[in-house]
């Protein structure tokens, strides 16, 4: 996993976007075109399959990666799962300024929990749906780039109804690993609720930093939790 | 007797069973026809159950008027298997075969109608047409658990009754030792192979050859068993009168033959079942094919034809494909909130509603589920029309609608970013907001709250908390 600790981001924020639609991608960049005419963001390189874009990633060593979570190739389903476990390396160590980590944000269409659930847990540091719109998905980009957790309103649905909403599920310490803190609850219903983390953060009276961090935590915890519920949950909505 | 073919019989000459049954046997007592001529039966005869399924399909898929009696026809000369005539020869055998005491006018009747079609109105006849399908429906249904629950009791006491029917007849018969070896033998044959193919009787073809499982254990135990007693019973007709050592030798080889047999066709019955399971998975997938390209054709490519007629009209492009897309994302991973008794299904069907009707873009979020009480039903109402509210004023901006049951309680919220408003500043007479919404909401025990910031947008809460309901409901 990579440190939570945020360094001043650098701009402009290098960018690989993979996806295995090529019209897909050329939309991407022209989501992104006026970011990057203001120098927030690079884009270095582009992918349509596993092996191309573990090949991508490992030449540029961009920041973020926009990652398509069904990807063709490779032999782990979703292919955005192989590219994360394959990238390890790149995700894993300390985060300086000589040797940045690349940090993934996964972009999907789909709404399966199980798709999401499984890319959160191979390393990405947040999920976003196809939908959204160009100044959101750059914030998303630059939230990423900085080290924090970015979630949608579906995801933090998910996790809420993953870790349980009731009222005896709260966690008594914050970094009991199975549940959620009261706090940590909160700003995931406001984030289901359509609230960003500015207006999270003015609903709360806590400062965004704080908001991230809360959401950073709730996303460690999707990430090394063992709760059984969360694998039986993933499992229940696969079926169907 | 043994299978019910008797009593197939009887009913088809209109002769009393008993008659039958006493022909039978003295037809086998004298030299063997009477066995030779049920056997011939038992095999060639659709039994009851079968037939009177075969002809309720027939009757369904050509509409033919009838009435009365549905199934009777299919048993004249029906045998319905395996009948526990051994045991209890009235009482089963009876039931299960005249399942309807009607007049024996019915069974050549049947199949042309006597009333129904005398009815004035065609509605009358349509009406007695689908009661009298779903009678005869119900009664195969019937008469095939019938069969099966039964089928138990025929295999145990066939065998038993053909072992006792063997003691009887040697300790009869004890002065003509030849009779008996012969008829000893035979009669255990005849006892294991009716154990034998009472297994694959009619009623339970389908389940050998059906996908979940091809048998049952028991099933292949009194198949084995069956077996065993075929096996013993040629062994003991073959070597009449040998010595006991003989005999055992004899066994030994028989049974080292079958296990050589079984070695050298396993591999070839395994490779058959493989076959066949493969052609059934084949099958599986060639259906599901089949229903995606229905699914893709009735929607994606109709739209898509809609879409092409219609591009000059970009809002009503915009609002086919987001239907689309959300009827396709349904169907793809559906999240198992099409249940409509969920709240979940509801909240999803309405906020799809709204979409359609407003052109609105409106994302949902679900937090737990519980099924829609008519409390629950109220704060559904009173969120359809704060979407709709939101829809109207959302000015394109996308709704965000989040619906959490939790423990204690329903809560929701809808989002917009539209423009806002000032709840003090709408009008008595407007009845949006004041009476469909917080009205309804304080009616049954809830809440609802609009939050309204200019130039942020509005968010309507909805609060439904469970403890009014207990006290409602008392």
């Amino acid at each position: 996993m990579s440190k939570d600790v945020a360094r001043p981001v650098k701009l402009p924020v290098r960018v690989v976007i993979v996806d295995d639609h090529r019209v897909f991608r050329s939309g991407v960049r022209a989501e992104l075109a006026t970011a990057v005419s203001e120098g927030k963001l690079d884009i270095v390189g582009e992918a349509g399959d596993v092996e191309e874009a573990v090949a991508v990633v490992a030449k540029h060593r961009p920041d973020v990666v926009l990652l398509d979570v069904h990807l063709p190739g490779g032999t782990v389903r979703p292919g955005g799962r192989e590219v994360l476990q394959r990238s390890a390396s790149l995700t894993n160590h300390a985060d300086t300024a000589d040797d940045p980590v690349t940090r993934f944000l996964a972009l999907s269409v789909s709404d399966a929990a199980e798709d999401v659930i499984a890319v959160i847990r191979a390393g990405a540091r947040g999920y976003v749906t196809k939908s959204i719109s160009g100044p959101e998905l750059v914030a998303a980009v630059l939230t990423v780039a900085s080290g924090d957790a970015v979630f949608s309103p579906r995801l933090a649905g998910f996790v809420l109804d993953a870790f349980g909403t009731g009222a005896g599920e709260v966690a008594q310490v914050d970094d009991e690993l199975d549940r959620l803190s009261a706090r940590e609850r909160e700003v995931m219903r406001l984030i289901a609720r359509g609230y960003a983390y500015k207006e999270v953060a003015k609903e709360l009276f806590i400062s965004v930093k704080t908001v991230e961090t809360h959401v950073s935590a709730v996303l460690r915890k999707l990430q090394l939790s063992s709760r059984h519920e969360l694998t039986r949950w993933a499992a229940d909505r696969r079926l169907l | 007797m043994l299978a019910g073919v008797a009593t197939g019989v009887a009913v088809h000459l209109r002769l009393p069973v008993r008659a039958v049954r006493i022909g039978f046997v003295v037809a086998t007592l004298m030299g063997g026809p009477g066995a030779v001529l049920y056997a011939w039966l038992w095999a060639l005869v659709p039994d009851s159950a079968s037939a009177a399924a075969a002809q309720a399909a027939q009757q369904a898929a050509t509409r033919a008027p009838y009435s009365g009696a549905p199934v009777l026809g299919a048993q004249i000369g029906g045998r319905p298997f395996p009948a526990p005539a051994l045991v209890a020869p009235s009482d089963p055998v009876d039931r299960i075969d005249l399942p309807d005491p009607a007049p024996p006018e019915a069974e050549v009747t049947a199949g042309s109608s006597t009333t129904s079609t005398i009815g004035p109105l065609k509605e009358t006849v349509l009406q007695a047409r689908a009661a009298a399908v779903a009678a005869a429906v119900e009664e195969v249904e019937e008469q095939v658990r019938t069969s099966r629950r039964s089928r138990l009791r025929a295999d145990l006491f066939a065998g038993l009754c053909l072992f006792a029917a063997c003691a009887v007849l040697l300790a009869s018969w004890t002065g003509l030792e030849v009779q008996a070896g012969f008829t000893m033998p035979l009669l255990i044959v005849a006892s294991g192979a009716v154990i034998a193919y009472a297994q694959f009787d009619e009623a339970d073809r389908s389940r050998w050859f059906s996908s979940t499982g091809f048998t049952t254990r028991a099933t292949t135990l009194r198949l084995m068993l069956g077996v065993v007693v075929v096996v013993l019973g040629i062994v003991l007709l073959v070597l009449q009168n040998a010595d006991p050592v003989l005999i055992t030798q004899t066994l030994l080889a028989t049974v080292a033959v079958l296990f050589g047999v079984t070695v050298v066709f396993a591999p070839w019955g395994v490779r058959f079942w493989r076959t066949l399971d493969s052609e059934r998975a084949g099958r599986v997938r060639e259906a599901e094919r089949a229903d995606i390209a229905a699914h893709l054709h009735d929607s994606v490519l109709q739209t898509l034809a809609l879409i092409q007629r219609r591009s000059a009209d970009a809002p009503e492009v915009a609002r086919l494909a987001r239907a689309q897309e959300r009827d396709l994302r349904g169907w793809l991973y559906g999240r198992g909130d099409d249940d409509p008794t969920m709240i979940s299904a509801r909240v999803a069907a309405l906020t799809a509603e709204a979409e359609d009707v407003h052109g609105a873009v409106i994302e949902v979020v679900t937090v737990g589920d519980r099924p829609v009480d008519e409390r629950a039903m109220s704060l559904l109402s009173a969120l359809r029309e704060a979407v709709a509210n939101a829809a109207r004023h959302a000015g394109g901006e996308s709704i965000r609608v989040y619906v959490e049951c939790m423990p204690d309680g329903i809560e929701a919220f809808v989002r917009d970013r539209g423009p806002g408003f000032d709840l003090a500043a709408v009008p008595e007479d407007r009845l949006g907001v004041r009476e469909s919404i917080i009205g309804r909401m304080e009616r049954h025990g809830g809440s609802a709250r609009v939050r309204s910031t200019e130039g942020e947008g509005t968010e309507i809460r909805l609060l439904l908390p469970d403890s009014g309901s207990v006290e409602e409901e008392q």
